[in-house]
């Protein structure tokens, strides 16, 4: 059985070869000085070159992987430990992105390499310019000397429909990460894993933001024009269909003043995806049509807007049936409640990030603690949606990739 | 000749290739205004849809032009079933055959949209052809008929086609060869008179082509009427211009016309004239949608194509934005001498694929695309 290696070289490999390879790498302590090197390098390599400027999200990705953030996360890790409690990395670590990955499958195998484990990555067969450029600026660095230890650290690899190769891995692994859809979580979860070992996953998500229609109406012309950039962040990369993409959004207030909030909100993204020069193909603004007209003959939306083929507005009487059904690439559900509150049984477990402007702490933290676990994993200030970091789907990502070692004397 | 009914049976009556813009506009919109509201109060779900899509439409206002008609997208027959009749009055139920696990179109017809639609074709191929009938010769196989549970695009449309010859020869066997020992016998009875063959163009292509050279058939003195869409030849560069070298140098075959028209648009048939563009019948119209605003393009420039028809009374399906790009070349002008509007189609809307965390919930974004484009 061979597989495809993309990264640390490009080659054809055995598995059994691969295997052994990463059994016997040499195994770095949490945040060693050359993983922070790595990934500071890593940082700097993807946040500069003319060939980046057309992926934002990679930008953000070497942005996140700067040295301060690295050295953020190591504080937190160190504060994860006590006199008693020491944390070591797990071992060896499969990660399975799914089949349109572009680079958010990254972050999660980067914090795993730092906390100390190696890390062995399936990419889908599927190749995306976003992932082969960042496999190859990842083997570039793997070839220089000081990074010799890293190298036998990481694996990314393809294969096809082989489920003899994904059998194998996973009986071999300590930790298998899982992104992608349920369906995909289910079909890996039916591989089993050593006994020993342990699967995080990934599965189908919803993500919405909600708003203070006062609170806004309130912002100035300044402000107003910033929460549509940092919106357009927020919604517009990945086609609207990360998990953490909001594809709704929820007006608190009287209702006449959620409506004129909620125009003048979308002439702002409409003017951002225009200053951007943001443009969706053609067949994903018709996929929006074609869905805005099934939601229309359903009676399940009261009103739509199209104000360019990147965007399009449908407007919901209610939450109470809302589906969470979505085409993506720039459609947004609009619905308007007259408090927070009103979410709570709204929110399922499939709902992970609340993008939010103009609501207290104590108002947050209310909803989630009315909410009593049962959905939203993240809520963060609108423009932050897709900003990765430790805290994902309930997990703590750090505390995940390392165990727990107890020590008394 | 001008017109000032709104019925469709008077838009039938008029010659198809014979009606003056002006004229064909006002009629074709009286009569598309009509539809709507024939629709809106008989079909619940389209006048949801147009409540929200088309508020003035909804509450009565007539467009003013056949452009303000509204539409619907055509994949909305495949999730939707729409009709504007009661299921006792269902005569006819046509799906599009897509391929394996697409989700076919289902387009309700009842008697009087199942005989308008007929007649639409008789009377273009009447025009196209002359009223004779010919010996005709389809390049298809007998067992498409085998299931009778539901008329498939391309049965609909083989059996809608037969009409307009005799003596039917079905050229391919179950296995999509050529039965040459079948065709050369055929050829021999009516050497030196002329044929009608008609085929789905893949089919054509793939099956048809190939072997007739072989067999060194000569079509010289056939017609060729072939519909279904380039998509499944895109991959092999085949688009009209190579289509009609390779048969003419092939077989001798000159006189090919392509025939576009959608399963879900009762009346579309747009043929191709000796200018090698596709003509709108006073019936039925086409209209290029710029393909960022969606308003309407002017002639010379591609967008998403539009088509209406003023026959389809037992379903809302008079007027449809189709996945096609195309662009409307001219009307009343062309140099074939046939009146309205005349133009080409290019291909399908590429699809789009949607990346993301998820790789199952992301809906492909145009679900069950490929029904046959057949000569329903």
């Amino acid at each position: 059985m061979n597989v495809q290696l993309v990264v640390p070289e490009r080659s054809e490999l055995a598995l059994d070869e691969l295997l052994r390879r990463l059994g016997s790498a040499t195994p770095l302590s949490p945040f060693h000085p050359e993983l922070v090197e790595f990934v500071d390098a890593l940082s700097r390599s993807l946040t500069s070159g003319r060939e980046l400027r057309a992926y934002p999200e990679i930008i953000a990705l070497g942005y996140w992987a700067r040295r301060a953030s690295v050295l953020g996360y190591q504080r937190a890790f160190e504060a994860l430990g006590s006199e008693q409690v020491l944390l070591a990395p797990r071992g060896l670590v499969f990660h399975v992105p799914p089949a349109n990955v572009d680079t958010i499958f990254m972050y999660s195998w980067l914090l795993s390499l730092l906390v100390g484990n190696v890390n062995l990555i399936r990419l889908s067969a599927r190749e995306s310019p976003q992932v082969e450029l960042v496999c190859s600026k990842l083997a570039e660095l793997l070839a220089e000397p000081r990074f010799v230890r890293v190298k036998s650290a990481v694996a990314i690899v393809r294969y096809g429909h082989d489920a003899a190769i994904t059998e194998q891995i996973s009986r071999q692994v300590d930790l298998r990460v899982v992104w992608g859809g349920d369906a995909t979580v289910e079909a890996l979860s039916a591989v089993p894993l050593h006994p020993a070992a342990r699967q995080l996953s990934f599965g189908d998500k919803f993500s919405f933001s909600a708003l203070s229609a006062e609170s806004y109406l309130r912002a100035d012309a300044d402000l107003r024009r910033k929460l549509g950039e940092r919106f357009f962040n927020d919604a517009m990369w990945f086609d609207q269909a990360g998990c953490s993409s909001p594809r709704l959004v929820v007006w608190c207030g009287e209702q006449s003043a959620c409506e004129r909030a909620s125009a003048a909100f979308f002439a702002e993204l409409e003017s951002s995806v225009e200053a951007k020069h943001h443009e969706v193909e053609l067949g994903h603004a018709m996929a929006k049509l074609l869905f805005t007209y099934q939601a229309a003959l359903d009676g399940r939306i009261r009103a739509q807007e199209r104000l360019s083929n990147e965007l399009s507005v449908l407007t919901v009487d209610s939450l109470a049936d809302f589906d969470r059904a979505h085409p993506g690439a720039g459609l947004f559900f609009v619905a308007h409640v007259r408090s927070l509150g009103e979410l709570v049984p709204f929110v399922t477990r499939r709902d992970q990030t609340l993008g939010h402007f103009g609501f207290s702490r104590s108002e947050l933290a209310d909803l989630v603690g009315k909410l009593a676990g049962r959905g939203l994993d993240r809520l963060v200030p609108l423009g932050q949606a897709l900003t990765f970091n430790r805290f994902w789907d309930g997990y703590d990502l750090l505390q995940e990739f390392s165990r727990r070692v107890y020590l008394e004397v | 000749m001008s017109l000032s009914n709104s019925e469709p049976a008077e838009l039938l009556a008029a010659p198809p290739f014979g009606v003056a813009a002006d004229d064909k506009g006002r009629a074709l919109t009286a009569a598309l205004n009509t539809l709507t509201a024939l629709h809106r109060e008989r079909c619940a779900p389209y006048a949801r849809a147009l409540s929200v899509m088309a508020p003035a439409a909804a509450r009565g206002e007539p467009a003013a032009r056949c452009e303000d008609v509204p539409f619907l997208p055509v994949s909305v027959f495949k999730t939707h079933q729409l009709r504007s009749i009661a299921e006792s009055d269902v005569f006819k139920v046509l799906t599009s055959s897509g391929t394996t696990g697409q989700v076919p179109s289902r387009i309700y017809l009842d008697r009087e949209t199942a005989a308008r639609q007929t007649k639409a074709l008789a009377t273009i191929m009447t025009a196209v052809l002359g009223a004779q009938r010919l010996p005709m010769v389809l390049v298809d196989t007998k067992s498409v008929f085998q299931n009778r549970q539901s008329f498939s695009a391309r049965g609909a449309g083989l059996l809608g086609m037969a009409t307009f010859g005799r003596d039917h020869f079905y050229a391919l066997d179950e296995s999509m060869a050529l039965d040459e020992p079948g065709l050369a016998a055929f050829l021999e009875k009516y050497s030196g008179k002329p044929l009608l063959v008609f085929g789905f163009t893949f089919m054509v292509w793939l099956y048809f082509l190939e072997a007739a050279r072989r067999m060194k058939a000569d079509l010289s003195l056939a017609t060729l009427i072939h519909s279904g869409g380039w998509k499944k030849l895109a991959d092999q560069a085949v688009d009209n211009a190579r289509f009609k070298a390779t048969l003419r140098e092939a077989t001798g075959l000159a006189r090919v016309y392509n025939f576009y028209g959608m399963v879900e648009q009762v009346g579309s048939v747009f043929v191709e004239c000796d200018a090698g563009v596709l003509h709108a019948p006073s019936f039925a119209d086409v209209i290029a949608r710029d393909v960022r605003t969606l308003a309407p393009a002017p002639f010379g420039v591609e967008g998403v194509l539009q088509v209406v028809s003023a026959l389809p009374t037992s379903y809302p399906g008079h007027s449809l934005l189709t996945e096609d790009l195309g662009t409307v070349l001219g009307e009343d002008d062309c140099s074939c001498g046939r009146q309205g509007k005349y133009f080409a189609v290019r291909g399908r809307v590429a699809r789009s694929e949607i990346r993301g965390c998820s790789d199952t919930h992301a809906p492909s974004p145009l679900p069950g695309v490929v029904s046959e484009r057949g000569a329903a």
